[in-house]
């Protein structure tokens, strides 16, 4: 159902980012490259690679990259050690839709989706949550290849004229190898624009 | 290196078996050692760690006795490690074995093997023993045997040569090229010695390869060797990260409150120590270090 429900939203921003716009949004972003952090705070299964946290767990951390290839349209990539899983990056395409913007535009909030592909590795945590055993850091980035589809929605704050962005997304991660499984987790980001 | 049938574990001449005087804890897992060297080259008994010559092969057979109660019931065995001495280090390779129990073969590693076996009380055991995959051995070893040292090999032993004692007997097989320097021997956490011994000599043999000046652990300042007895590193009342409600190390007189224990029971395998292969928490390893703390004089973190 969650699944169905994102794929009718990608549908949906993908028709709205292809709509014409109006003329007071008309003028492309100014600042089309982006970078941030994103850290997973909430996530099943969970893990112990990122952010440490005083519990003994971590936070799953993802450095990413955007690019403003359209008014509304970016392409997206990713690096970092998703939920749950070793080592990975990947890489996809983001159709957003302007929710709100402030009078003089330098504040405006806006709903998005990131489907994107993910590769990486199994990692100690999937052996961990799978088969009650720690294997070493090591397979981190040589275990096994996890094939992955991201399906991230969410909500992004641009400020300061678009210098800076902050995002809140539930993040749905199907993974296919080495075995069948869903990973979710809640996220946060912060990122600058240039 | 060893004689049809192989299961029997029966040593080719120049296979020579050893023991150590505290094992590795592997859920309840037995094993049987074996040291070959290459010809004309023997192993230097250093004042600690010895040192094995390039070409060394050290054998270690894990194994569960089908039943306990009667040796003619036989063993199953299920992995068969190789440490192979080289130029520049250790090379680590695993054997596991059939159901038929006729032939090992070589694995990475990372898989479990279902065991059955009864215990001398008569108690049925199924255990899933988790064969390491390769890569976890450099963890712990750091490119270093840990048994051959004067605190492990040095027992009192009959042998057929007449000695009475197993690093004697070495020297007179030629596998020792001379008796070790005396110094510090492990005794049997589970013996009658006082229990300060039997803890630490438990917490030396499996905890310091980690928890030591050198090994993965050394950047948490606990040392868990038995010469790591200055307040800065022998960690009563020492805070730590929070493990089942508790943030202390050792709690002097409280083993319900000592992190240490509490992580020998953990379910998390991040969490569980000794981190490793192993999921069953030590039953003897836990008795002993809950008797130490337990009486501990106070440490002023109670």
């Amino acid at each position: 159902m969650r699944r169905m429900l994102i794929v009718a939203m990608v549908t949906a921003l993908a028709t709205t980012a292809s709509a014409d716009v109006p003329a007071d949004n008309a003028a492309a972003d100014p600042h089309d490259w982006g970078i941030g952090l994103m850290v997973s705070v909430l996530s099943h299964p969970g893990g112990h690679l990122g952010i440490p946290l005083p519990d003994g767990t971590a936070l799953a951390t993802t450095l990413y990259a955007h690019y403003q290839l359209r008014p509304r349209w970016l392409v997206t990539a990713g690096l970092g050690t998703p939920s749950g899983l070793g080592a990975a990056i990947w890489i996809g395409v983001e159709p957003t839709l302007r929710l709100w913007a402030s009078d003089n535009k330098s504040t405006t909030l806006e709903l998005y989706v990131n489907p994107a592909a993910q590769l990486g590795f199994a990692g100690p945590d999937y052996y961990a949550n799978h088969d009650n055993e720690f294997v070493g850091y090591a397979y981190s980035y040589s275990g096994p290849l996890t094939v992955a589809v991201r399906l991230p929605i969410g909500v992004r704050l641009r400020w300061l004229h678009d210098r800076f962005e902050t995002s809140v997304e539930l993040l749905e991660m199907p993974c296919f190898t080495p075995t069948i499984e869903n990973i979710v987790a809640a996220q946060l980001g912060a990122g600058v624009r240039f | 290196m060893f004689a049809e049938p192989l299961a029997q574990l029966s040593p080719m001449p120049g296979i020579e078996p050893y023991d150590v005087n505290v094992s590795l804890y592997s859920d309840g897992a037995q094993k049987q050692r074996f040291i070959w060297l290459p010809p004309g080259s023997d192993v230097h008994a250093a004042a600690d760690r010895w040192v094995l010559p390039t070409g060394a092969y050290l054998i270690k057979n894990f194994y569960f006795p089908n039943d306990e109660r009667d040796p003619t019931a036989g063993d199953h065995l299920v992995e068969t490690r190789f440490l192979i001495q080289g130029d520049s280090g250790l090379t680590a390779s695993t054997y596991v074995w059939n159901d038929d129990q006729t032939d090992a073969v070589v694995s990475g590693g990372n898989l479990d093997v279902p065991v059955h076996w009864i215990d001398t009380a008569g108690t049925a055991h199924d255990v899933s023993f988790h064969v390491p995959g390769t890569s976890l051995c450099e963890s712990c070893h750091d490119n270093r045997e840990l048994g051959w040292r004067t605190r492990q090999i040095v027992h009192p032993g009959t042998y057929s040569d007449g000695t009475t004692d197993q690093a004697a007997h070495l020297v007179a097989e030629g596998v020792l090229d001379a008796p070790p320097p005396a110094g510090l021997v492990l005794v049997d956490p589970t013996g009658s010695d006082p229990i300060d011994a039997r803890a630490r000599s438990y917490l030396d043999a499996n905890c310091s390869h980690c928890h030591a000046t050198v090994g993965d652990a050394s950047s948490t300042g606990v040392f868990l060797d038995y010469e790591s007895t200055d307040a800065a590193h022998l960690p009563l009342c020492k805070s730590t990260g929070t493990v089942g409600g508790n943030d202390k190390v050792i709690v002097p007189g409280h083993p319900e409150k000592s992190v240490l224990l509490s992580r020998m029971f953990a379910s998390d395998p991040f969490v569980r120590m000794p981190r490793g292969p192993t999921r069953i928490p030590d039953p003897d390893g836990t008795a002993v270090i809950s008797a130490w703390i337990q009486q501990m004089p106070p440490g002023g973190c109670e």
